[in-house]
């Protein structure tokens, strides 16, 4: 299987005369797939992040997005075009006074034609259901609504992967929610490779793939169902679990046979399968 | 409190004059500038006045909103009326007190006046019917020919267009540290003047870093979009120079050669 974004052996540090903080990174990740980054703060995810479109360059090893290496200077804007990036701060990251300018400013950097770049950003706001809100000041939106924005700016450069570096961190239940379903749409529907860096527990149960960092390595790495099961190790990294997977560790231990199981639905039908059971 | 501040006190409309190009409006604002000081009598006042009424009643912007730009105009006013009326020295037609009162200083009173206040109502009229992001478009479109003698043009738009975008938010911030500092037993209202500058310190230090961490996340997102300074950038909305535009600057341009012409009348 072809990989979209490859990272090979990766070694960063800031400065000389600093410690390493990513530490012999190698992961690979396939056109379409759903990545979720975990780690706690410190832990070198972000940096992980940065480096997948070109906005840090390896000290050691490399990356390699769709077979170019970010180490070439001459390539960097065709990086970034293909890898799309979401920081954390929603107020912080948007440009223009109103929300279509906003999203127009990275074809506007592209140079698109006008007509052109009017297709791809009521495209883009229409995908993450803003459209409506196209004349608004970014101000005037919710945390929420402000990174869905953020998103669109980075669609309407027609990217094939998408990064999202802690884009829920300061968001409120709901707008987390709103965030999700919109990446979760982009990622099934329309094929776009999403890598997101979160804290969230519930939020990565949701992904095909969970990696876990600590102290600038890669720990762990596997379904959510795998990487959830290890509940201990999770907890000695300083991690928690989610709520389910909390529930089918504790029953297990306590005795009642339990498979992996993330979701609610899944685990109300499974209790009631034991109930019946007697 | 401090969200009583409008910045660019844009009137939000579909008038004629709404929808002229903002290059247009900038020019002619200028046109308007340099009618009312060559002007030497009331005919080019009226002149003057009677475009700018025009243009109001073709903005459909209401004239209270005009009267509220006039308003802290008003102690210059005043002053300007005062100082010329007694000032002026020539033929006299009341005595106040050791004050006199002369025909020419009631002229160069009246002129004075009327100079202000069209000027005045000319340029709130140009940010009544722009939005500031129009207004930042077409001070970059007029200023791109300056580029070869080194003006930053596109920088200079960037900067405003940033500088627009995160007032609001920056205000906002204020509002916070101000209240945060308050609970802590800050005082920013009582004591004389150099008191009250030196509490604003606890307000200044947290916003300047706070501005300054901003900066920095911005510039990293705008990277992160493939921003990389105007060159080979293109606009989504394109401004387009249409028949109300060339109307517009004729008649502009028509007052002002009228104005030139009759002045020694």
């Amino acid at each position: 299987m072809e990989y979209q974004i490859r990272i090979n052996n990766l070694y960063y540090k800031y400065s000389q005369d600093q410690e390493w903080v990513l530490k012999n990174i190698n992961l690979g990740i396939k056109k379409g797939e759903f990545i979720v980054v975990i780690g706690h703060n410190g832990s070198g995810k972000s940096t992980l992040a940065k480096h997948i479109n070109a906005l840090l360059i390896p000290v050691q090893g490399n990356v390699e997005v769709m077979d170019i290496d970010t180490r070439d200077q001459s390539r960097v804007w065709d990086i970034r075009q293909k890898v799309g990036m979401v920081f954390q701060n929603p107020d912080n990251q948007l440009v223009a006074t109103i929300v279509e300018e906003d999203v127009a400013f990275g074809p506007e950097n592209q140079g698109i034609a006008p007509h052109e770049i009017r297709n791809r950003v009521d495209e883009a706001l229409r995908a993450v259901e803003l459209y409506d809100y196209r004349k608004h000041g970014p101000h005037l939106l919710s945390g929420g609504q402000k990174q869905r924005v953020a998103i669109a700016g980075v669609l309407a450069m027609r990217p094939e992967c998408i990064v999202l570096d802690e884009a829920t961190a300061m968001l409120d239940p709901q707008g987390r929610k709103e965030v999700m379903e919109i990446i979760t749409k982009l990622n099934k529907h329309e094929g776009k490779t999403v890598i997101h860096i979160t804290h969230f527990m519930e939020e990565a149960a949701r992904a095909d793939r969970v990696v876990v960092m600590d102290n600038g390595e890669i720990v762990m790495e596997g379904t959510p169902e795998t990487v959830f099961s290890e509940v201990n190790k999770l907890k000695a990294l300083g991690l928690d679990v989610p709520q389910i997977a909390e529930l089918a560790y504790r029953l297990g231990k306590s005795g009642i046979e339990m498979p992996n199981i993330l979701d609610e639905d899944e685990m109300v039908m499974e209790l009631c399968r034991l109930k019946s059971l007697g | 409190m401090l969200k009583d501040i409008t910045i660019g006190q844009y009137f939000p409309g579909d008038s004629v004059v709404h929808r002229l190009d903002p290059r247009v409006k900038i020019v002619l604002t200028f046109i308007l500038i340099i009618s009312l000081f060559v002007s030497g009598n009331m005919l080019g006042y009226g002149g003057c006045a009677l475009f700018i009424v025009l243009a109001l009643i073709l903005s459909k912007v209401p004239v209270k909103y005009i009267f509220k730009g006039l308003r802290p105009l008003l102690i210059i006013l005043l002053l300007t009326i005062f100082i010329n009326m007694f000032m002026v020295k020539g033929e006299v037609l009341y005595n106040i007190g050791p004050l006199e009162i002369t025909r020419e200083g009631l002229t160069q009173a009246a002129r004075m006046a009327s100079r202000l206040v069209l000027l005045v109502t000319g340029a709130s009229l140009l940010t009544l019917t722009t939005s500031p992001i129009a207004l930042t478009d077409g001070i970059e479109k007029l200023l791109n020919p300056l580029r070869r003698f080194g003006v930053p043009a596109h920088e200079l738009a960037m900067m405003m267009t940033i500088a627009l975008r995160f007032i609001p938010t920056l205000l906002d911030e204020t509002d916070k540290i101000m209240k945060a500092q308050m609970a802590r037993g800050a005082d920013f209202e009582s004591g004389n003047l150099v008191k009250r500058a030196r509490n604003l310190i606890p307000l200044l230090v947290p916003l300047f870093i706070s501005a300054f961490r901003r900066a920095d996340e911005l510039a990293l997102a705008m990277e992160a979009r493939c921003y990389r300074g105007g060159k080979n950038r293109t606009r989504m909305k394109v401004l387009k120079v249409e028949r109300r535009d060339y109307l517009a600057l004729a008649t502009g341009l028509g007052l002002l050669i009228l104005i030139i012409v009759t002045r020694k009348w």
